[in-house]
C-alpha cells in the first residue's frame, strides 16, 4: 500500500511542477490602470482614433463611476486612452484585459471594433461578472506608437463602469503573422451551411454569445471573401482558422478543405483547445475574389471562432515562423 | 499505465534490425510531394527525435508535417519478409522509402480518417533497399492534440529472423474474406472471388479500419517431397484474437479462452503451434484459418507463419519459453508495484 502512495504523490508533485510552470500567461504586460479621459453620453465619433479627447474628464481606471463623482448615473459613457505599444510586442499575441465591466461594453482599437461582451439596448443583456479579455489584431496595431483604445459601455443601474481587476495588455508569445488577415467582420448564420439571407454581421475572433447569439449552441457558418493577387494564389497557401469551439469544416470557394473535432459525429471534449492549420491544395485559391466558410458545430456554453490568428499565409513564412517558434532543449 | 501496458504486442516474431531509425530525424511543418524525392534538399529543415510528440518542440501545433532520415543497412538475409516498424503515428501516415510509396495507414482529407492507436508495420519490398544512401520519408497529418511519430518500443527496419526456422514460409498474400459461407472449411471450396490479405498483418492496417467479428483466411500450398517422412508442424504466430485452423478439411486445432478476460486470457498473445498429424499431409494441401476478433485490431498479425520441422519447432518453443519467463517477471513486477 504504501508503495501506491509513493507512485501518486510523485504523480501530485509533476502535476504541480507543470501548473507552476504556466502560472503566467504573458511574457510581457503593461498595466493600463490610472486616469482615463471618461464622458457620459454616446456618440459613434467617440471610437475613432483621431477624436480629440483633451476636453474630458479624467476618472480612475478600475473604479465604479459613482465613486469618481458620478454618483447615480446609470446609462451610456465612454472610456478612451492612449497607450504606446513597445516595439518588443512585435510580432506576439496581443491581449487587451479591462477587468469587469459593469454591465455591457463595446471595445475600439484605434477607431476598428475589437469585441464586446454582454449586449446593448434594444436588446439589452449585462455580463458584469464576466471578465474581458480581448485580443488585438496585429494589423490594427501601430508598434512603438500612439495606439487608442475607445470602450463604449452602458450601465443599466447600481454601480457602472470599468469596475474592477486587471486593467493591461499583454504580449502572449509569438504569433503567427498571416499575409492576409482575416480577422475581423465576417457574415454568420445559424444552420449547418452559410444562408445570405439570415446572416448578421459577427467579429472574428470573438464568441458568438457576446454578438446578438447569446445562449446559442449547435450549428453555424461564418463567411467572408477575399480578393487575392495571382502572386498570391501562385504560391501553396495555408489558412489560420484560429481557435474554434467545438467542431468545423473548412470549405474555400465550396470545396472541402479539412475538418477538426466531431463536426458531424457531435462528439466533442478536445477540438475547442486546438489551433486549425489547413493546408489548401493547389488550384483551389483563385486571383480575385475567393469564398470562404467556416461551418462550427458549438456542443454548449461559448462557440465560435475563440481565438487567432485567422488568415492566410503561403507556406514557406508559415515554416519559417513554426522554426523560429521551436522548443529548443 | 497499465492498459497502455496490456495493449502493447509482445514481442512474437524474432525481428532483428537491418538499421535501426530511433533518433535524431530531419522535420519541417507543411505539405509538399516533392519532399518525398530522395533529391530534394532538407539539409535546412530542423532536427528532432523519434518517437516523441512533435508538440514537444512545436508547442500546440496542428497539421501537416514530414519527417526525413538517411539511412544505411546492414547485409540482408536471403529471404523472409522485411518489415519497417514506425510506432504509433497521430493520426494519418504515408511512407516513402527511395521516393517510392511503401504505406499508408488512416486516411488524407478529403476523406479523414484518423488511426492514431495502429502500430504502424509495412512490408517493404528488398529490392528498394541499397546497402548506403536510403532516404525514408514520413508524410503526418496531425488532428490535433499530440501529432506525428509519437511513441513505439521498436522503430527501425527489421528481418524475422524466426522465418529461418520455417521450411515451407506461408507469409504473403491469403485469400480472405469477412462474410460467413458454409463448406469454407472444405479444401474444395472456390475461393477465387475472395479478396486477399497480407500475413501478418493487422486487418486495420489493410483497408478494413473497423473491422471486428470474424475473418476467413485461405491458402493453398505444396510441401517438398523431402519433408513428406518428418514430423511437421503449422506455425501461425500471433493471432487476434482467437482462431481455428482447419488442415485439408480437418480441424486442426483451435486457441479460444473459454472465459474472455484481458488480463488472464489474452489469446492474442498465445504463439500458435499446431501439429500436422501425417495422415493429413498431402502433395496439395488447403488450411483454412477462421478468426474472431473482439475489439482493436485483429488478424493474422504477427510471424512467422509457416511449416516447420519438428527440430525447427524445438529452437522456436525454447526461444519463445525464454521470453515467456521475461514477460512472467515483468507481470510479477506490476503485481509487486500494485500490491
Amino acid at each position: 500500500m504504501r508503495k501506491i502512495i509513493y507512485i501518486i504523490a510523485a504523480l501530485i508533485a509533476s502535476l504541480l511542477i507543470s501548473k507552476l510552470a504556466k502560472a503566467s500567461d504573458y511574457n510581457q504586460q503593461m498595466n493600463i490602470e490610472g486616469k482615463w479621459s471618461f464622458k457620459i453620453g454616446d456618440d459613434p465619433d467617440w471610437a475613432s482614433a483621431r477624436f480629440n479627447d483633451s476636453d474630458w474628464t479624467k476618472i480612475e481606471v478600475p473604479s465604479r463611476w459613482e465613486d469618481e463623482g458620478f454618483q447615480g448615473y446609470d446609462g451610456y459613457a465612454w472610456f478612451r486612452k492612449t497607450v504606446t505599444i513597445p516595439l518588443s510586442f512585435k510580432d506576439q499575441k496581443v491581449i487587451l484585459e479591462l477587468g469587469y465591466i459593469d454591465d455591457v461594453d463595446e471595445v475600439f482599437f484605434n477607431g476598428e471594433k475589437i469585441g464586446q461582451t454582454g449586449s446593448f439596448p434594444p436588446y439589452y443583456s449585462t455580463a458584469y461578472n464576466a471578465f474581458r479579455k480581448y485580443e488585438i489584431p496585429g494589423r490594427l496595431i501601430r508598434i512603438d506608437g500612439k495606439n487608442t483604445i475607445a470602450v463604449r459601455v452602458y450601465d443599466s443601474g447600481l454601480e457602472g463602469g470599468i469596475v474592477r481587476g486587471n486593467v493591461r495588455i499583454g504580449a502572449a508569445g509569438l504569433i503567427i503573422v498571416p499575409e492576409v488577415d482575416l480577422s475581423g467582420k465576417w457574415a454568420f448564420s445559424k444552420g449547418r451551411s452559410y444562408n445570405s439571407t439570415s446572416a448578421k454581421q459577427i467579429l472574428v475572433p470573438g464568441q458568438w454569445e457576446n454578438q446578438g447569439f447569446d445562449g446559442y449552441d449547435g450549428y453555424a457558418a461564418y463567411s467572408r471573401k477575399v480578393e487575392l493577387t495571382k502572386q498570391q494564389t501562385d504560391q501553396k497557401m495555408v489558412m489560420l482558422a484560429g481557435r474554434i469551439d467545438d467542431a468545423d469544416e473548412l470549405y474555400i470557394n465550396g470545396q472541402f478543405i479539412g475538418s477538426t473535432g466531431g463536426y458531424k459525429t457531435q462528439e466533442t471534449g478536445w477540438s475547442h483547445k486546438e489551433f486549425r492549420n489547413y493546408t489548401i491544395p493547389a488550384g483551389v485559391l483563385k486571383p480575385g475574389n475567393n469564398f470562404i466558410e467556416i461551418r462550427i458545430y458549438d456542443s454548449g456554453s461559448e462557440g465560435g471562432i475563440l481565438e487567432g490568428p485567422v488568415g492566410l499565409i503561403s507556406q514557406t513564412k508559415f515554416i519559417q515562423f513554426w522554426k523560429a517558434k521551436r522548443i529548443r532543449y | 499505465m497499465l492498459l497502455l501496458l496490456i495493449t502493447s504486442n509482445v514481442k512474437a516474431s524474432d525481428w532483428t534490425y537491418i538499421a535501426s531509425l530511433e533518433g535524431q530525424w530531419q522535420f519541417s511543418v507543411g505539405d509538399d510531394p516533392d519532399w518525398a524525392k530522395p533529391s530534394t534538399d532538407v539539409s535546412g529543415w530542423d532536427r528532432i527525435f523519434v518517437p516523441a510528440a512533435w508538440e514537444r518542440y512545436y508547442e500546440g501545433y496542428n497539421g501537416y508535417g514530414w519527417y526525413r532520415k538517411d539511412f544505411s543497412i546492414k547485409s540482408l538475409p536471403a529471404e523472409g519478409p522485411i518489415a519497417l516498424f514506425l510506432g504509433c503515428i497521430d493520426d494519418v501516415d504515408e511512407v516513402f522509402i527511395n521516393g517510392v510509396k511503401v504505406g499508408q495507414t488512416g486516411s488524407f482529407f478529403p476523406h479523414f480518417k484518423s488511426a492514431y492507436n495502429v502500430e504502424r508495420k509495412y512490408d517493404i519490398p528488398r529490392k528498394l533497399l541499397k546497402p548506403t544512401n536510403n532516404v525514408i520519408a514520413v508524410r503526418v497529418y496531425d488532428e490535433g492534440r499530440d501529432g506525428g511519430i509519437v511513441s513505439g518500443r521498436r522503430i527501425g527496419i527489421c528481418y524475422d529472423n524466426d522465418n529461418s526456422l520455417l521450411s515451407v514460409n506461408l507469409s504473403g498474400k491469403w485469400k480472405f474474406s469477412t462474410y460467413r459461407q458454409s463448406n469454407v472449411n472444405n479444401e474444395n471450396f472456390d475461393d477465387s472471388k475472395w479478396g486477399t490479405m497480407d500475413v501478418p498483418g493487422t486487418w486495420e492496417s489493410q483497408g478494413l479500419p473497423d473491422h471486428d467479428g470474424y475473418g476467413w483466411y485461405r491458402k493453398r500450398f505444396t510441401i517438398p517431397t523431402n519433408l513428406n517422412s518428418q514430423k511437421l508442424y503449422l506455425v501461425l504466430g500471433k493471432i487476434d484474437d482467437t482462431d481455428r485452423v482447419y488442415f485439408n478439411g480437418n480441424q486442426l486445432g483451435r486457441t479460444e479462452s473459454r472465459n474472455y478476460n484481458i488480463r488472464t486470457n489474452a489469446d492474442y498473445r498465445k504463439n500458435r503451434i499446431y501439429e500436422i498429424p501425417s495422415r493429413m499431409l498431402k502433395a496439395e494441401n488447403v488450411v483454412v484459418v477462421e478468426v474472431n476478433d473482439y475489439k482493436g485490431v485483429g488478424g493474422i498479425y504477427e510471424g512467422p507463419v509457416g511449416i516447420m520441422t519438428e527440430k525447427d519447432v524445438e529452437i522456436y518453443s525454447d526461444r519463445l519459453k525464454r521470453e515467456s519467463h521475461e514477460i512472467n517477471s515483468f507481470w510479477e513486477f506490476i503485481d509487486y508495484a500494485f500490491d
